[in-house]
């Protein structure tokens, strides 16, 4: 009778785990699968500052572009610094 | 517990088994039906509530210099765009939308009554005009993005980059040849959104993997600026038509710059006519005049029938072929080869043609790439024309040798002068340094020999006698650069003037195509006018153009000025006062620029294929680089430049394979 009932006993505590272990499984499913939802929405995020981030470089380089044109630079330079092109004279061509 | 109960509680237990069972079933059955039988439809249905498509603008390549600046490219702009069967109170929106957009209001009511389903209202608008038409949140009216073309140097280039149009395809100069590269496909990505619309993923090739290529060019913009300034300047200056500016690189073909006026900005490109679009280094052909009898020089020295010292008789200024004469601009008497030249004496020419005679010039001419396409890889490139001497009269194969009868491109001329400047060998020239994607290069272009006209001998015999043109008393003293010896041929061609079917008294084209420096070409330059006023000589209103861009493009590739000691203390002539007070010019006391040479001293050049070259003046760079070249074993003493050498020049060098070099500091 004895043996019986730890007989049960071990059963119900080997049910009791399985079931802990099942949930477990679960809610690391679900938790997985929220956590993968969350990490996909912050990689589009990302994938569109990229997007942007390389668009707004590109502009940038446009915009280098335009300021570093020799009629820019000359313009800069002659107008608003006074300087002018050495005559050639003024060169000093070192060994 | 009764037999009765008993039987109760499994009649039970089997009831609620069947029920069980039978749910079981229906489960089983509407999991069938949605997954077997419907499946794919309902799927299809779902995927439609949680993806979509988004597509991203097509890119042109970017189009760089030889040093990697940037000289087209593209970025993302918004268009506006409208379904005007959305759009409810147009009156008022078209109103709205003009105000905002700086436009004609019976533009966009017209837009906006089209019967069409989708129109565009303006495309590539400004980030502030985007804003104004977002703030009126107008129905109907929608935005998206585009790619548009940008070129930061504007007028520089232009006509060689050429533009591409509202829909990113090529139409002119580079953009329209290397379309196939430059053009970007749109990319289209998938999207995984949720119940509320927010993306969850991209999937689907990303720029690199579908981008289009880069180009990467031989131009260089800051020559190509200068080329275009001084080329500007000059039209103005002479009231000319319009005016080309080649300068190259005759050891391998690469055009560094090419600048044509009138200039066009390719940013605002439907802003200007067609003919402002045109390169006219390569699409336009003009009479080379005189220019011509720099290969007259070739041919004949080529050929053994003169020597420099060929004395001819000019016949005092007027010399008869049939019952025409031929006038020169002085009576002019007994002139040597390289007084002909020097003075560009067309009776001379004539009688340098006659001894090596038509069929052997026509051959040369030919050799020298007149009467075919340079293989530039330009589209519009023509060849010119260059008559069968069976076609040709008497007076035309006599005035063939200065230059009338024929007709090049100025891209021709640069070219056959790169062959003189580049020992004989004749290059084909080239825009395209390489193609490149994300990944590197993907496709390089090599100088290429097209052939070899004359030999190294000769070129170097007729670049010698081309210096003189440019010394006192030649053609064009106005091209020449201070601390470098120019070698050039002047060129003043008749246009014909088409209503009398004779040539024009009025009409010029004025050249000059010359190289530098003449013992060793670095660059070589072609400068022409179209129809200057004044004076319309190619030494007056072109070889200055060419003095400029030549000093300015000397300096910036590092080529420096030859130095020679000075015995005499003196400097050379024309060197500013200034700078000799200062010290600054490097010849202050013991070096000066070199005194040009006497047309003598063509025979005396020690660089000689099989010779101890002349170093004296050189850095130790220099010394180094050339010895190495030659395979010599060289000892170097003191710093400074090199004033003594041993074996002295022109030493055989199959015996001498090591050499002492002496330096000393300048000053």
């Amino acid at each position: 009778m004895k043996e019986r009932k730890g007989g049960s006993k071990r059963l119900f505590h080997f049910l009791v785990i399985m079931l802990f272990l099942f949930l477990l499984a679960g809610i690391s499913h679900v938790w997985v699968n929220f956590k993968r939802t969350q990490m996909a929405y912050i990689l589009i995020q990302l994938k569109k500052e990229i997007l942007q981030i390389e668009e707004y470089n590109r502009k940038l380089k446009l915009e280098i572009a335009f300021l570093k044109s020799p009629e820019y630079l000359e313009n800069k330079a002659v107008k608003e610094l006074g300087l002018r092109h050495p005559l050639p004279g003024e060169i000093v061509f070192l060994p | 517990m009764r037999i009765k109960d008993k039987k109760w509680i499994r009649i039970r237990i089997y009831i609620t088994g069947i029920c069980f069972f039978l749910v079981l079933c229906i489960i089983f059955l509407r999991a069938y039906q949605l997954q077997i039988l419907e499946g794919s439809q309902l799927s299809s249905l779902a995927k439609e509530g949680y993806t979509g498509k988004f597509t991203l603008a097509s890119q042109r390549g970017t189009i760089f210099d030889r040093n990697g600046k940037e000289l087209a490219l593209s970025i993302e702009v918004y268009s506006i765009y409208c379904y005007p069967k959305r759009v409810k109170d147009k009156t008022r929106t078209a109103i709205l939308i003009a105000r905002a957009l700086d436009i004609d209001k019976r533009y966009v009511v017209k837009k906006l009554h089209d019967s069409r389903s989708f129109v565009w209202i303006k495309r590539k608008v400004t980030p502030e005009e985007i804003k104004r038409v977002r703030e009126l949140n107008i129905a109907g009216i929608n935005f998206t993005k585009e790619s548009r073309r940008y070129y930061p140097c504007m007028e520089t280039g232009a006509h060689v980059i050429g533009f591409a149009s509202q829909d990113n395809t090529g139409l002119e100069g580079i953009e329209l040849q290397y379309n196939r590269f430059l053009e970007g496909q749109e990319i289209r990505l998938n999207r995984i959104h949720d119940a509320l619309g927010r993306p969850l993923l991209f999937d689907g090739p990303g720029r690199e993997e579908e981008g289009p290529f880069d180009l990467i060019l031989t131009l260089d913009k800051e020559i190509n600026y200068k080329a275009q300034k001084a080329l500007r300047e000059a039209v103005e200056r002479s009231g000319a038509e319009s005016g080309v500016c080649i300068v190259m690189r005759p050891q391998t073909g690469e055009i560094l710059a090419m600048a044509v006026v009138p200039e066009f900005n390719p940013n605002i490109f439907w802003r200007f006519r067609p003919f402002e679009w045109r390169n006219r280094a390569v699409t336009d052909c003009y009479e080379p005049g005189s220019t011509l009898k720099a290969f007259l020089l070739a041919a004949a020295l080529e050929e053994g029938v003169i020597t420099p010292e060929t004395v001819f008789n000019c016949e005092k200024g007027e010399y008869p072929i049939g019952n025409f004469i031929i006038h020169d601009s002085r009576p002019f008497g007994m002139l040597r080869v390289s007084e002909i030249i020097k003075f560009s004496s067309n009776i001379g020419a004539i009688k340098i043609g006659q001894r090596l005679g038509p069929g052997r010039f026509h051959h040369y001419l030919k050799r020298f790439g007149f009467g075919e396409r340079t293989g530039i890889a330009f589209p519009g490139e023509r060849k010119g024309t260059l008559r069968s001497i069976k076609a040709t009269s008497l007076l035309g194969k006599n005035t063939l040798y200065f230059g009338q009868g024929i007709s090049v491109s100025p891209l021709q001329l640069a070219v056959a002068f790169g062959a003189i400047a580049n020992g004989g060998h004749l290059m084909r020239p080239y825009l395209v340094k390489s193609i490149v994607d994300k990944r590197g290069v993907v496709r390089e272009f090599y100088p290429l020999v097209r052939r070899d006209v004359i030999s190294s001998e000769t070129a170097r015999k007729v670049r010698g006698i081309l210096e003189g043109v440019v010394r006192k008393g030649g053609t064009a003293p106005k091209a020449a650069i201070k601390g470098y010896v120019v070698a050039g041929k002047t060129g003043t061609a008749q246009k014909v003037d088409r209503e009398k079917k004779t040539y024009s008294d009025e009409k010029f084209v004025a050249f000059f195509g010359g190289f530098v420096p003449s013992h060793s070409p670095g660059i070589v330059i072609l400068v022409a006018l179209d129809e200057p006023k004044g004076k319309p000589y190619g030494g007056f209103v072109a070889a200055p153009v060419f003095s400029d861009v030549g000093s300015w493009t000397l300096n910036h590739l590092n080529i420096t000025p030859s130095f020679q000691p000075a015995t005499s203390g003196q400097v050379a002539d024309g060197q500013s006062e200034a700078a000799r007070a200062r010290g600054l010019w490097a010849g202050k006391q013991s070096f000066s620029c070199p005194v040009e040479r006497e047309e003598e001293s063509v025979a005396l050049d020690p660089d000689l294929p099989g010779l101890m070259p002349d170093l004296k003046g050189l850095g130790v760079r220099d010394v180094l680089r050339k010895t190495r070249q030659l395979g010599l074993k060289v000892v170097i003493r003191g710093s400074g430049r090199a004033v003594e050498q041993s074996p002295a020049p022109g030493a055989p060098l199959k015996e001498e394979r090591l050499l002492t070099v002496t330096l000393r500091p300048p000053g």
